[in-house]
């Protein structure tokens, strides 16, 4: 005879199918380096981390870290990402990009000089896909490597999706009057 | 005279602890224990067949392989991920997922619209669906056996054991292990 399943009896077979189920889950593997950027005594680095292939819960970051190899300079990212992360960047920046007209609020401040200009490997955690090695960076105060090794008019881009682009020129001291450097706009605008 | 439960009561007890107590997907979380109901008490039996972590014995399966480290079983990742296939910028992801296929290029394989980040989820996960042929078990034989391989390294370093299986560098020691995937992919080209 059938009897009726009461809401324990329901709750128990969601619980156990949640369980058993091959469901989807968060992670961290797809962030590639897109982007690289330093002037020429490293006060104004970027870099621009990418989701590559559209997974929508690449949150977990707490924990992973970003490696330069040869100099053996070490960010531990200390938290977790949230919302949909397919495709999206991720701007690592030092504070002097991040006091620059025109830059985009970086997610993540890094220490002066993370990025060296010379050959160097960045590895981040134990993903090997998203290893990325170069030979120098252009130090121009314009021009950012990208992900291909071409180069081109930096771009950083971050977690929301505001992006710009600057421009570190040093200021100009001309007789007791300080001169800046026009403010270049965000690209978007 | 004390009250007692009705039988299907206990029984669906049971069967909501034995589901809390395996975790399918636990050491994404920086590696901490999973909720568990008795983290002193073996669920092997039960996390082998949902590609869990068994909090008691500190292993994980993959594939019904046991992976005895949080690091390796974290970048093997057995579970399926969601993605934005609107989003996909590969040419050759697109054509593995209408397939069941793998993309060698990104090292992604696709099952029913979901996404694995490791071969050997990925062939597990194709043998789980009844969908491996004869060449894919062999090759998740061989995956097994290079899992193995790896897990000698564990007397040196966790970082070793995951270096060595995904090519790469160990951090730690400075060692840098072949890129198995790499050069298989060279030979083998793209496709399923």
């Amino acid at each position: 005879m059938m009897r009726r399943l009461g809401w324990a009896s329901w709750a128990g077979i969601l619980l156990v199918t949640m369980a058993l189920a091959p469901g989807a889950e968060a992670a961290s593997h797809q962030w590639r380096f897109n982007e690289l950027f330093s002037n020429a005594d490293g006060t104004v680095q970027f870099i621009e981390m990418k989701e590559c292939c559209g997974f929508t819960a690449e949150h977990e970051l707490g924990g992973k870290w970003i490696l330069a190899v040869g100099a053996e300079n070490q960010f531990d990212f200390r938290g977790d990402l949230t919302g949909d992360t397919s495709n999206r960047h991720l701007l690592l920046a030092t504070q002097g990009f991040a006091d620059l007209p025109g830059a985009p609020t970086p997610d993540i401040i890094i220490p002066d000089g993370f990025l060296p200009v010379e050959s160097e490997t960045l590895e981040y955690w134990l993903y090997n896909q998203a290893t990325f090695s170069y030979d120098s960076l252009p130090t121009d105060g314009v021009t950012s490597l990208n992900a291909d090794h071409t180069t081109g008019l930096n771009s950083p881009t971050n977690y929301a999706g505001d992006s710009g682009s600057v421009t570190p020129v040093e200021s100009v001291r001309w007789g007791s009057i300080k001169v800046m450097p026009f403010p270049r706009l965000p690209r978007r605008w | 005279m004390r009250p007692r439960l009705p039988r299907p009561a206990l029984g669906l007890g049971a069967i909501i602890l034995l589901a809390l107590s395996v975790q399918p997907a636990m050491p994404h979380d920086g590696h901490s224990p999973a909720i568990a109901v008795d983290p002193a008490v073996c669920t092997c039996d039960q996390a082998v067949s949902v590609n869990g972590w068994c909090v008691a014995c500190e292993t994980g399966y993959v594939a019904g392989f046991a992976v005895p480290t949080p690091v390796l079983y974290e970048l093997l990742d057995p579970h399926g991920h969601e993605v934005d296939h609107s989003r996909i910028t590969c040419g050759t992801c697109p054509r593995a997922r209408a397939v069941d296929g793998y993309c060698h290029e990104c090292g992604i394989g696709f099952v029913g619209g979901s996404a694995y980040v490791s071969r050997l989820a990925y062939l597990g996960r194709l043998r789980d669906t009844g969908a491996l042929d004869k060449d894919g078990e062999v090759e998740l034989a061989r995956e097994g056996t290079r899992l193995r391989e790896s897990l000698r390294h564990l007397d040196r370093c966790e970082l070793c054991v995951a270096a060595s299986f995904t090519g790469g560098r160990c951090p730690n020691c400075d060692i840098h292990y072949p890129r198995r995937e790499e050069a298989e992919s060279t030979e083998r080209g793209d496709g399923s």
